[in-house]
């Protein structure tokens, strides 16, 4: 059954990041330690400055952990079902879902996984809803922003807003955490290659001549994180600033649907 | 003090480097220095006195036998694939620009430089720094101490060893220009011929001494014992050639 | 003793955000644009989707790509340096290897040419840049840094710090600013725009 994408307000990524002050594990290790069970492929870095990749299918998603020496991204992206033969935009359909792998990694990283070696974390969110073009999406967007920032728009391309509301947080006084929304307008692009079985890399014919699908978006990403002090941030005190930063972003988009 | 190294005179970095660092773009290699930190807390790099390395042929005699040093050192302990070494050539600065390092930056407490023979090579000498016991990153006061020195040197004098020829590039491409432009050789011919011949005595009798009484424990020798040991063989020897035969009983 | 005046201008821009700024999440621009490749995995047949982000930056300083080929370079030439025989001069030992690493992914991160490295004893590296006649050095321990600019006059500037402390990048710039020499360092080069760079 085809369904219909328009009208709702669907996940597009979700992200888990710690900045800590060594070079981490691999990210097979991490992948392990994190979710607990093997991931179904893992890529390891062609030089130690460049990125290791661990990632595996989890409840209908793409879950994959990314290190460089001084990042590491827990991030759950949409995963297309087998049979969908078309052209449409995959998204993380089930929300709630998402939220909870969200916290289920928040919970592990409490558990001392990256010890006292980390200076900063965040959390990060980005909901889509699919609109029939740059004016519908605009018009969502202005819908959306907050009575102080409303603006006008007709069919204006490209519209990008972002701010910054910083403040304490509640739960780590002695921590300032970034509280940032992203209101965009975003082009997709749905391409289908043919890759033959024999590894050969695309050329630029085979790109530009490939069946293709162009969708608008409104969307709205939440990027909620500390700003690092120069102080070491404790297993707890990690795991305390994600939650903070994920019930943020929990908030806003209950919000969000409210409105629409 | 006889044998100290006077200010004036010229001192040679030598730029000595595993063959796989010619491959790699990144590596800096006008400026590795390589300083030992000793058990009593002084750093010690090693150089060569011009005294004993007179022209730029002796100095990269100098340099191309301690890359073969190294190298048979390397394949004596390394069980495969040892490293080659290849020596590229060297960076020239006064005895004062070590001097100086005590007076200009605070952190450090002592610097000088000695003549000290190593292994057979006459022309080394040693450079040590003592630093301040409370400095709280001694790493990047000898970095300050390295921009210090680099910053009053000349060069590079590059050269390629006889065996060297096949590294295609040769890593003495790699070496850069010196703040203080090219090394100018400011002696008359008649000083520099002077002095070669200078050291060819002292090589000759130092040699000549060494190989028939090889000195026993570390192969150390500051340059007073040096030219202790050269008057001694001088005398010695006019001794021989002018003192009456002993008469018969 | 007299510090010289450097004109230089700082560019740096300070990101609140945790988006990651490498190339496989490259900083988000005026114009972002994200494609979905549908791609038959060729162990099951079965067509998989592969987000494929397409960056356009209309105002970036340094082109990403050369920046990453850099630093790749980069980190081969650290792991080199812990890699020699135990007898090698150059050999580094670990942990500073991993501190350095940290360093030059942040530097990396905040789009920072790649610098030279050299040692001088196993407990350190150095990171060096040179811009004409003036020098910048990062010495990187296991535990701590130190920002050193040098003219050819004299040593300009010193600044200490923790290693973790250079996560924090407007500390680090802030430290190579001294009110006393008015000194400012241009660490970004060039002006070039990015071409489409489709990353699978």
């Amino acid at each position: 059954m085809r369904r219909n994408h328009m009208g709702l307000w669907k996940a597009l990524m979700g992200r888990v990041t710690l900045f800590p002050t060594v070079a981490p594990a691999s990210a097979l290790e991490l992948y392990r330690r994190v979710w607990a069970i093997e991931p179904d492929s893992y890529q390891k870095p062609p030089s130690p400055l460049m990125q290791g990749t661990a990632q595996g299918k989890r409840e209908g998603m793409m879950a994959t952990c990314t290190t460089n020496p001084a990042r590491v991204d827990f991030t759950f992206t949409p995963m297309r079902e087998e049979e969908a033969p078309d052209l449409n935009v995959v998204l993380i359909e089930d929300l709630p879902q998402l939220q909870t792998e969200m916290l289920r990694t928040i919970e592990s990283v409490g558990t001392g996984i990256f010890a006292d070696s980390v200076l900063r974390v965040a959390v990060s969110m980005q909901v889509v809803k699919q609109q029939s073009g740059f004016a519908d999406a605009n018009r969502t967007l202005v819908e959306l922003l907050p009575e102080q920032f409303r603006m006008r728009l007709t069919d204006e391309q490209d519209f990008i807003f972002q701010v910054n509301q910083p403040s304490v947080s509640r739960k780590t006084p002695a921590v300032t955490m970034n509280f940032i929304t992203k209101w965009s307008v975003d082009r997709i692009q749905v391409l289908a290659f043919a890759i033959p079985l024999s590894p050969s890399p695309i050329s630029v014919q085979q790109a530009v001549a490939a069946p293709q699908q162009q969708f608008f978006a409104a969307s709205v990403l939440f990027d909620n994180n500390n700003v690092p002090g120069g102080v070491l941030l404790a297993s707890s005190e990690q795991s305390s600033l994600l939650l903070e930063g994920f019930e943020a972003i929990d908030n806003s988009i209950k919000v969000m649907h409210i409105n629409s | 003090m006889r044998g100290r190294i006077a200010d004036q005179d010229n001192l040679f970095r030598l730029s000595v480097f595993p063959a796989s660092f010619q491959g790699a773009r990144h590596f800096a290699l006008s400026k590795f220095w390589n300083f030992h930190r000793l058990p009593s807390g002084s750093y010690v790099a090693s150089v060569m006195w011009q005294r004993y390395a007179p022209t730029e042929v002796y100095l990269h005699r100098c340099g191309c036998r301690t890359a073969a040093n190294r190298n048979e050192k390397v394949q004596s302990l390394a069980r495969r694939n040892p490293t080659r070494h290849i020596y590229c050539g060297a960076y020239q600065f006064t005895a004062n620009a070590i001097r100086r390092l005590k007076v200009d930056l605070p952190q450090v407490n002592f610097s000088d430089v000695y003549h000290s023979i190593e292994d057979g090579e006459i022309a080394h000498s040693e450079v040590r720094v003592d630093l301040d016991p409370g400095d709280i990153n001694p790493e990047g006061t000898m970095t300050e101490i390295l921009a210090s020195l680099w910053r009053q040197s000349a060069g590079p004098l590059e050269h390629v060893c006889e065996g060297d020829e096949e590294n295609r590039p040769h890593p003495k491409s790699k070496l850069l220009p010196a703040p203080r432009g090219p090394y100018i050789d400011s002696r008359s011919r008649l000083r520099r011929q002077l002095h070669v011949l200078r050291y060819q005595l002292l090589n000759c009798l130092w040699l000549n001494s060494d190989s028939q009484h090889p000195p026993a424990g570390p192969k150390h020798h500051s340059s007073a014992s040096f030219m202790s040991t050269i008057k001694y063989r001088i005398c010695k020897r006019l001794w021989q050639c002018y003192s009456p035969p002993p008469s018969q009983s | 003793m007299h510090t010289p005046f450097i004109q230089q201008q700082t560019l740096l821009v300070l990101n609140s955000g945790s988006e990651n700024p490498t190339p496989s999440g490259a900083v988000r621009a005026v114009n972002d644009t994200y494609s979905a490749a549908v791609v038959p995995n060729t162990a099951s047949g079965v067509p998989e989707q592969l987000m494929v982000r397409e960056t356009f930056s209309s105002v970036p300083v340094v082109w990403q790509s050369q920046i990453v080929r850099e630093y790749r370079e980069l980190g081969s030439a650290l792991q080199e340096l812990t890699e020699l025989g135990q007898n090698e001069d150059w050999k580094v030992d670990a942990p500073v290897l991993g501190s350095a690493l940290n360093v030059a992914a942040n530097l990396m991160a905040n789009r920072y040419p790649a610098p030279q490295v050299f040692t001088h004893g196993p407990q350190s590296v150095v990171f060096n840049w040179s811009s004409g006649s003036n020098e910048l050095y990062l010495t990187i321990s296991a535990d701590k840094v130190s920002a050193l600019i040098t003219t050819p006059q004299c040593i300009a500037h010193r600044v200490d710090f923790l290693a973790h402390e250079f996560q924090e990048s407007g500390m680090f710039l802030s430290s190579l600013r001294s009110a006393d020499s008015n000194l400012q360092v241009r660490l970004l080069t060039g002006t070039v725009s990015d071409p489409l760079e489709p990353v699978f």
